[in-house]
């Protein structure tokens, strides 16, 4: 009884932080992740670059056994970037795939400022226009909570390369 | 129980280090000279031996190492097996040759796509330096780079040219990890004097 308590407050819990952007309609926007996606954050890691790639994949990192790209979610979604601090943290994200049918997680780190602040669901917010978003079908929806913007992206499509396919299909058009 | 090894030959280009199968590795000599202008332009026709003109190909230029020159002096010139002939890497060192268990090579992520995946389809979980070391395809390299007209696509990366090129790239590089993973030494080697180099 009491883990499926402790599984219950899992998924009811968000983790939100500063999208390193300019306000957006006078609001700052933050990225909203679930807590079940996040599986570790960290103060530094060395990143091998990996020539040809595309400027948002920063490189590749081992975290635990793993080989982890290390990612720009800002440039990825197209977005100005604003914030050059050095306090940052890398945060580790899980994300499900499905290998010949079976449930699995590829990981993703990214770099990210604090402060973190946690929220319980449910959050009492409005969808929002995602015009503003160059790369828009990366993200699963914006929301306007306490005059800011929530952000909730699209891993598995980043994940994917879908971001390369759009953009191809862009230039090519 | 029979381990599953694989030799790789572990070299620097620029501020990375690169490995590579060791069974594409013809020969290792050092980088010749009085090349500069022409390397600069990433590859060149060289009377290597006798009866064999070979490509060379900088690969510190090709990688966008912006501290790369043209300048070949104490470099080395890997000579590796690609599948029509033989084409000269240069490089900035050769380290070693390593045995490293197969469970120690992971594939690099799909996220990564076009070029950076056909170019390096593999990484080696044995740090160098706190850096994971990227496991190349010669072949996929050489595919790419030929089909470069200008130095300046190579570092753009989503030149159209590349990014056609990351197509057809896509599908090669599933045979490029097989060869790389399964594959026993299949090429010939011509293995001569490399103990000195390295």
């Amino acid at each position: 009884m009491q883990e499926i308590n402790h599984t219950t407050a899992l998924i009811q819990k968000v983790l939100i932080f500063a999208v390193r952007t300019p306000d957006v309609a006078d609001r700052q926007v933050y990225f909203l992740f679930s807590i079940r996606q996040m599986e570790d954050i960290l103060l530094e890691t060395l990143v091998t670059p990996v020539p040809f790639s595309r400027s948002y994949l920063k490189g590749i990192t081992q975290w635990q056994d793993k080989v982890v790209p290390v990612i720009s979610l800002e440039e990825c979604l197209g977005l100005e970037s604003s914030n050059h601090r050095k306090d940052t943290r890398l945060i580790v994200l899980r994300i499900p795939t499905k290998d010949a049918g079976q449930l699995s997680y590829c990981r993703i780190m990214m770099q990210v400022v604090p402060p973190f602040r946690m929220l319980s669901l449910p959050i009492d917010c409005d969808p929002v226009s995602d015009e503003w978003i160059p790369e828009r079908h990366l993200v699963r929806g914006v929301y306007e909570w306490e005059n800011k913007f929530l952000l909730v992206v699209h891993m598995e499509k980043i994940l994917g390369g879908v971001i390369a396919d759009s953009r191809e299909n862009k230039m090519a058009s | 129980m029979m381990q599953k090894m694989k030799e790789l030959l572990l070299f620097q280009v620029g501020e990375l280090q690169v490995g590579m199968d060791l069974s594409f590795v013809r020969s290792i000599q050092d980088a010749p000279n009085n090349t500069s202008k022409q390397i600069e332009k990433h590859n060149r026709f060289a009377p290597l031996t006798a009866d064999h003109d070979i490509s060379i190909y900088n690969l510190s230029a090709i990688l966008g190492n912006e501290n790369s020159s043209g300048n070949t002096e104490n470099k080395k010139l890997i000579v590796v097996n690609t599948k029509d002939r033989p084409v000269g890497l240069i490089v900035e060192r050769v380290h070693r040759v390593i045995k490293a268990d197969i469970d120690m090579i992971e594939p690099l992520s799909p996220i990564f796509r076009g070029p950076a995946l056909s170019c390096f389809p593999m990484v080696l979980k044995h740090k160098h330096e706190g850096r994971l070391i990227l496991l190349m395809s010669p072949q996929s390299l050489v595919n790419i780079v030929r089909r470069m007209q200008k130095p300046q696509d190579l570092r753009d990366g989503l030149d159209s040219k590349i990014r056609d090129e990351s197509r057809s790239e896509i599908k090669s590089a599933d045979t490029v990890i097989a060869e790389m993973i399964m594959n026993s030494r299949q090429n010939v080697m011509e293995w001569e004097g490399n103990q000195s180099i390295i």
